[in-house]
């Protein structure tokens, strides 16, 4: 069992706070990603769980044992950096068997290991080399390796594929799942790239400036993110979010910004009035159609601004209402800049955020 | 373009060099100029393979050289640990550090010598305070006079070994330390499989410095010993330096000079190639 609890870890460096009362919980086996723009504290949480750095208050339990007294080489951890950081003098067998040399492994052990992880990452006939004799996918992979070799409980990364070119990331993301799903190991993982975050975590939290907006599984942060953040963080092209006023009032939703107007009977009936002039409309890009849906949506017209031929999608900037508004759609050869276009959105697809807080409309309509 | 650098090197290096040579060739007596000048071929280097004085001297210019170089590279990878660590006033120590090698070695020398001092010297204050009878006369003992110039070079010179040092320190990168503390590597572990390899670097280009430097070390003995006592410290480019100036042997003197240069030539070319070649591959690393 090695699961992980984090309980109200705070962080300052000098009077700066980094991070603000992160409570989180893995199970074992869980690959949860933390995922948040630069500098938001990932690396920094990371590296306390790790013991790397000491948190300022807070309790960091792995594997059902408190480990804020312990360093690094007793919390059963191994880690892979985003610079690799392998040893630079040291070949790619000194390098895997390090960690079990400085534990006094026997010889045969380490080599059982070494042989073990060199076949499962393909690394065999990179062994004897030097990682300045190494390609970056390959560095990677011996950084995967050395961490592997330890059999640790947890795994942390810490954007591993940051330093490759977008196709070596693709694959490299791929084979990490799979590594995932063989070893059975809990993993955290740190990265600014909500495609990684939304391929590989089975949990995603999401952090930004030092505090945590939303823990879920990938959907659950798709498709409910908690607020305009989230929501823009997550998806590409990023959801249109249209700032303004709401009034929802016994079974109607109003919204205004600018010529922007749009009214909604929902099923539900609203006991209190809310007013908000800082509400926020959010629509996926996917979720604004072409043709007319079957089920009951807000209708749009205005004009086609560009369309962008993405060779499988198209994504059409269009101009409604004055307001700017990506969609992702099929491919249609006709559509020209500056003709008229009418769009479509299926109601239980809108996100309304009022105060920073999401409303639930998904509730009104089932 | 190559033709000005060419013409200075020339000019400023070659030459004298060459002229060197050339006098070395020479029997010249200073004092007697009515015995002329005859060449004498290498003969000036036969004798001094077979002076024993010179080879006194080289002796104590290699224990020079293997102690001083030794101590300053312990030392130096001392300093450099220190102020590799951040530690409020960090900036200030460092500086501290370099002030010894700032000192020109003419002051240095004659400071060491005013705090040997046998009547009125720091040490002996420090040491026995006002027992005067009990004070050393430090720079008449032969082992104790050689100790001192080996004292003093060690105190000037290991900062800037340090800096070389730290210069290395610098460039391995945090999160290898990082890696080899998830590892498990102890602090001690740390340095003897990782900062110490890694040092490798810097560390033989410290000892190069240092041997070149040591090996013509002059003005610590000029000030502080001339030599003595007896022949205790006489360095071989003091015994060149008697030869020439004192005892007007201008050719004899001459040829120690060029004996030492060409040591020294042999000494970096050796370097260069072994060390040298080995230093370059890990720096591509
Ligand atoms: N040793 C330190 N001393 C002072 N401030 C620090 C230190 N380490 C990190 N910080 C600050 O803490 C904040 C969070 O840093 P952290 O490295 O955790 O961010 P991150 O989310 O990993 O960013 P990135 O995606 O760029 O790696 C940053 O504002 C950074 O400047
Ligand atoms: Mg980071």
């Amino acid at each position: 069992m090695a699961g992980f609890t984090l309980t109200q870890l705070c962080k300052s460096f000098g009077h700066t706070m980094v991070l603000n009362e992160i409570s989180l919980e893995a199970s074992d086996g869980e690959f949860v990603v933390l995922l948040g723009p630069s500098g938001c504290g990932k690396s920094t949480l990371l590296r306390i769980i790790a013991g790397l750095e000491a948190q300022s208050s807070g309790s960091v339990n792995i594997g059902n044992r408190v480990v804020d007294s312990l360093p690094p080489r007793d919390r059963d951890i191994a880690m892979v950096f985003q610079q690799y950081a392998l040893y630079p003098h040291l070949t790619v067998r000194e390098n895997l068997a390090f960690g079990l040399k400085m534990r006094k492994e026997s010889t045969a052990v380490i080599e059982k290991r070494i042989g073990d992880a060199a076949e499962l990452l393909e690394i065999h006939e990179l062994l004897d080399r030097k990682p300045k004799e190494l390609s970056g996918g390959q560095r990677q992979r011996v950084a995967m390796g050395r961490a592997i070799v330890r059999k640790p409980k947890l795994f942390l990364f810490d954007e591993p594929l940051s330093n490759l070119d977008a196709r070596l990331r693709a694959s490299m993301r791929v084979e990490l799942k799979k590594l995932h799903q063989r070893l059975g190991v809990t993993m955290v993982y740190v990265t600014h790239d909500q495609i990684e975050a939304m391929t590989l975590g089975e949990k995603i939290v999401v952090m930004d400036q030092g505090h945590i907006l939303q823990i879920g599984t990938p959907d659950q942060i798709y498709h409910h993110p908690i607020n305009p953040f989230v929501a823009a963080f997550i998806g590409n092209p990023p959801m249109n979010l249209i700032e303004g006023s709401v009034h929802l009032e016994g079974q109607y939703l109003e919204f205004h910004a600018g010529d922007f107007a749009l009214r909604l009977e929902t099923h539900a009936h609203i006991e209190t009035a809310i007013h908000s002039d800082s509400a926020v409309l959010g629509i996926r890009p996917e979720d604004i159609k072409l043709d007319i849906p079957s089920e009951p949506h807000l209708t749009l017209s205005g004009f086609i601004d560009v369309v962008e031929n993405l060779g499988g999608d198209h994504i059409v900037y269009l101009i409604s209402q004055e307001q700017h508004l990506t969609a992702r759609t099929t491919p249609n050869s006709r559509r020209r800049a500056e003709d008229p276009i009418t769009a479509y959105v299926p109601l239980q697809k809108l996100h309304v955020f009022v105060n920073q807080v999401r409303i639930p409309l998904e509730l009104y309509y089932h | 373009m190559v033709f000005p650098a060419l013409a200075v090197v020339g000019i400023f290096s070659l030459y004298p060099a060459m002229d060197s040579f050339l006098l070395s060739l020479h029997r010249i007596y200073l004092g007697l100029p009515s015995l002329g000048e005859p060449f004498i071929g290498l003969g000036n280097y036969t004798q001094l393979f077979q002076d024993p004085v010179a080879h006194q001297a080289f002796i104590v210019t290699l224990g020079f050289v293997i102690l001083s170089t030794t101590f300053e590279l312990l030392l130096g990878i001392g300093i450099a640990l220190v102020i590799h660590e951040h530690f409020k006033g960090r900036g200030w120590v460092r500086a501290a550090v370099l002030i010894p090698w700032a000192i020109p070695t003419v002051v240095a020398s004659q400071m060491w010598r005013f705090m040997l001092n046998d009547q009125y010297g720091l040490v002996n204050l420090m040491l026995f305070g006002d027992q005067v009878e009990a004070y050393v006369p430090w720079l008449a003992d032969p082992w104790m006079a050689f100790g001192a110039i080996v004292l003093a070079d060690v105190w000037k010179t290991s900062s800037f070994a340090g800096l070389l040092v730290l210069a290395g320190l610098q460039v391995i990168p945090d999160d290898v330390y990082d890696a080899a503390r998830i590892d498990g590597a102890t602090a001690w572990q740390r340095f003897w499989h990782i900062t110490f390899p890694l040092l490798k670097p810097a560390l033989l280009t410290a000892l190069l410095f240092r041997t070149i430097d040591a090996f013509r070390v002059f003005d610590l003995v000029f000030v502080m010993t001339q030599g003595g006592p007896g022949d205790a410290t006489q360095v071989i480019q003091f015994y060149g330096y008697k030869t020439l100036f004192t005892e007007g042997r201008v050719g004899y003197g001459t040829s120690i000079s060029v004996t030492v240069f060409v040591a020294i030539l042999i000494l970096s070319l050796f370097y260069v190639r072994t060390v040298g070649s080995k230093l370059l591959e890990q720096e591509r690393a």
